[in-house]
This record gives structure tokens, C-alpha cells and sequence, in this order.
């Protein structure tokens, strides 16, 4: 169970980014974070996957 | 109504059904979110001013004091994402879609891809033998660089610093232009570039006579055996009419090209698109009624044609919005008096409440224009598959 998440640039031109994530005891963090990349990867092949079908449909 | 002391007998029908009651499913209670936080949560209002409501509302919390859940789930993003496409340039280079359902981050993400990490193949280094044109060398070289090349970056391979130019990571270009004397001005155009398959033909100054001349290259095999794909339509660059010089009369141009695969984030030559943009779906709300003369004059004020003008019946007219997607923005429709000079007689009216203009915060409009490398919808495929390399890349090192 996710508390609290968030990022920071410390500075613009370093290529440099700081992401802070805070659970309860129920789970841990890592988990957290790990999970949400997971839903992200499965969601840009759903997108990719989507953009493809209606670009074959397109032509 | 039992009276008290009498034991009223309940059957079991009546307790299961009020095991299951639930006064929310029933169907004159509303679920979801009021009407204005919906507003506020899936709209941007583009007010005279500045626009409101522009972030988007993240936290999965948000809406649990109206018991509504917040958060992103796959599956909902599974339900609800469509992607349409709107057009394709005749020369299918240009290519406008629409997708619904995702997030501005992600959006802004694809963007940022487009323009700068999608590998492409121009020209790095410009070997100048004879240069007597106007143009110095070095801003001829640069104009090289510019100069997009019609070859699918993903047969070829990086040159890094220590490797030797070869066949799978180096396409050569030679050009040859002269201006004889007593000629006009000549134009040097792309189409004078010649592919090299065969390597450089330009030779290394080495001291020992008896070996073989050296080039600046190493190809073993010429690139029309080791590319089938160019082996009957030669690699070029994508126009054949840009303008790379002009030549006065006896002045020329001899210099070979060597053309490797980079990203935009390096140098802006590298990137695959002229430009990507995305801008959101806009929607255009006429808050009550705009009849007769204000229709009018709501309908000429509009320099996109947004709006029509219906008839009633009985003679009247109204004002209807017909083409939303045309919305510029411009906000000639809130303007007082819609910018017009105020004539006597006609009263100054004040039209801001009138018309709302909105945007949808989760509806993307995506145009990419390609310069010829890659068509744009294999672009956008390759896009979304470096974001997805990404995750996987940040995935690994977590574990």
C-alpha cells in the first residue's frame, strides 16, 4: 500500500532524477515500484499493439 | 406498521434481500463523480486569461471523500484507450491521429522520443578535396549534415570512436559539381549526390608505395551484397532538390560524405522528423442560448468557421457548434463585442459567459511529420518500444 511517491531534477543539466517512494509495513517499496513499471511496460505494448491493428484497419 | 408487542414474522426471501440492499445500486442515487469535479478532473477550461484545472489530478485518493477511486489500473487503461487515425499525406510522410485515454506525461514522453531519441543516418564527417565555391568549407559541411538520407537506420550499426568505418555502419556520398567558365550561376542540388557501395574512393596518403591504397574506409563487401534492400533502388537522400551550394562560373566542388547513424539528443541532424506535436482535443461549449443578431455575429467572429447558424423555425436562428476539432483558441468568440469596433446603436455586450472553451485533458491530436527516413507510423512504433526498453532497463537494475 503506497503512501507517499514522488520525483525530483536536482539540476537540469545532469541527467540526474531522485524518485522517492514510501509504503506502509504491508508492502515494500521496491515491490511498489516495481510493480508500477510493470503496469507501465504492459501498458505501452497494449498502446503499441492498438496503434499497429488501427494503422493496418487505416490502409 | 406492527403495534408494540406483536412479533412480526420475517421470511427468509425478506432477510436475504435485505442481506444484498444496497442503497447505492439503486437507480435514482448517483454514482460517479458530481457533475463539476468531472469538469474539473477531464478538462482544462481555457479561460479569457489563462486556463484552469491544467494539472492532472494523480493522486489515487483524491475522490475518496465521494467514494470514488482514483487510481490508475491496467485494465481500465485497457478499456478505455482508441486510437483513430485522422490523415495521411499523399506522399505518406505526414501522418495526424488521434489517441484517447492516456496521460499528457506519456504524451509529452512519445513526444520527446520522436524528436530526440530515434536513430537516423546523416552525414558526420565531409571529406573536402576541392572546395573553390563561395561557400567555406566548414558551412558546407554543416549544410551536409542537414541533408536527410532515405536509409532505414535500423540495417546499420553505431560508429563509436574506436571502431573502423566499415559497411554496417558507414554510408558514403561523393560529389562532383563544376561551374564551367563562361557558364551562369549553377545550383548544386542533393540529386548530384552519388551513392558510394563500394566504400570511399578517396586514398590515404601512406609512405610505403608497395601495399594496397588505403581509404578512409574498410568495406569488405559492397554495400549492395550486404543490404539486399538497396541492391536495386540505391540509397539517397530523401529529396533530390535541396539546395546545397551555389556555383559562380569556374568554381567547384569535390568532396566525399560519410554518413553513420546517430540520435537527435547528439546533434539536431539525427533526429527522423521535421517536427512532432500533439495538442489537445479542444471543445467548445455555448453555455445557453446565442440567438438571432448575436448568433450572427458569434458565427462571423469565429476566423475558424467553428460555428453554424440553425434555423428554429418562426424566423429565428441559434448558434451551434459545428467543428470543435477547428478550434484555434484564438478566444475572438469571448472577446467583448468580439473585437469589433463598437457602433452606435449596437449595445457592447459581454460574450465570456456565454461560450466556454475546454480542452480534453486525456484526448491527444499527434502529428509527425517524417523527413523521409522512416514512414511516421513505424516511427511512432519504434517510439513506443524505446519507452518500453526503458522500463525494462530500469526493471533490470532495480532487482
Amino acid at each position: 500500500m503506497l503512501c507517499v511517491s514522488g520525483c525530483q531534477l536536482p539540476h537540469p543539466l545532469m541527467y540526474k532524477i531522485i524518485v522517492r517512494v514510501r509504503t506502509t509495513n504491508q508492502s515494500s517499496p521496491m515491490q511498489a515500484y516495481n510493480q508500477a513499471i510493470n503496469d507501465l511496460d504492459k501498458e505501452l505494448n497494449f498502446l503499441k499493439n492498438q496503434f499497429e491493428v488501427t494503422m493496418t484497419l487505416f490502409f | 406498521m406492527t403495534t408494540k408487542g406483536e412479533k412480526r414474522i420475517v421470511s427468509e426471501e425478506d432477510k436475504k434481500f435485505a442481506k444484498n440492499f444496497n442503497i447505492m445500486d439503486h437507480p435514482d442515487i448517483p454514482t460517479g463523480l458530481p457533475p463539476h469535479l468531472q469538469l474539473q478532473r477531464t478538462r482544462v477550461l481555457c479561460k479569457n486569461d489563462a486556463p484552469i484545472h491544467t494539472a492532472s489530478v494523480t493522486y489515487s485518493g483524491a475522490y475518496n471523500a465521494v467514494g470514488v477511486d482514483n487510481s490508475v489500473k491496467l485494465e481500465n487503461f485497457s478499456e478505455n484507450f482508441k486510437v483513430d487515425v485522422i490523415q495521411l499525406s499523399k506522399d505518406g510522410m505526414e501522418l495526424t491521429f488521434d489517441m484517447i485515454g492516456i496521460d499528457a506525461a506519456i504524451a509529452n514522453a512519445f513526444r520527446r522520443i520522436l524528436l530526440a531519441e530515434l536513430p537516423t543516418m546523416a552525414f558526420e564527417k565531409v571529406f573536402i578535396a576541392n572546395n573553390t565555391s563561395i561557400v567555406q568549407d566548414e558551412v558546407l559541411a554543416q549544410r551536409m549534415g542537414l541533408v536527410p538520407i532515405a536509409a532505414d537506420p535500423k540495417l546499420f550499426e553505431y560508429l563509436s570512436e574506436n571502431d573502423q568505418p566499415n559497411e554496417k555502419n558507414t554510408i558514403v556520398f561523393k560529389l562532383h559539381a563544376k561551374c564551367a567558365k563562361g557558364e551562369g550561376r549553377k545550383k548544386v542540388l542533393t540529386k548530384e549526390l552519388i551513392w558510394l557501395p563500394k566504400g570511399s574512393e578517396l586514398v590515404k596518403e601512406s609512405g610505403d608505395s608497395n601495399s594496397k591504397p588505403k581509404t578512409y574506409t574498410s568495406f569488405s563487401r559492397s554495400q549492395k551484397e550486404s543490404f539486399p534492400e538497396f541492391a536495386d533502388n540505391p540509397i539517397s537522400p530523401s529529396y533530390p532538390d535541396i539546395l546545397i551550394a551555389k556555383l559562380g562560373p569556374g568554381q567547384e566542388i569535390e568532396l566525399e560524405a560519410h554518413a553513420v547513424k546517430g540520435i537527435g539528443k547528439t546533434h539536431a541532424k539525427w533526429s527522423p522528423v521535421a517536427t512532432a506535436w500533439y495538442r489537445m482535443l479542444p471543445e467548445v461549449i455555448l453555455l445557453g442560448e446565442v440567438e438571432d443578431e448575436d448568433a450572427e455575429r458569434l458565427v462571423k467572429a469565429c476566423p475558424e468557421n467553428v460555428f453554424d447558424i440553425e434555423d428554429m423555425g418562426n424566423g429565428r436562428k441559434r448558434a451551434t457548434v459545428a467543428r470543435p476539432r477547428d478550434c484555434t483558441l484564438c478566444r475572438q468568440c469571448v472577446r467583448q463585442n468580439y473585437g469589433e469596433e463598437v457602433n452606435k446603436g449596437v449595445e457592447e455586450k459581454e460574450w465570456i459567459e456565454n461560450v466556454s472553451l475546454r480542452r480534453v485533458k486525456n484526448h491527444f491530436i499527434f502529428k509527425i511529420e517524417s523527413t523521409g527516413s522512416l514512414p511516421p507510423d513505424v516511427l511512432f512504433t519504434e517510439a513506443v518500444k524505446i519507452l518500453e526498453d526503458k522500463c525494462e532497463r530500469v526493471i533490470a537494475n532495480l532487482s
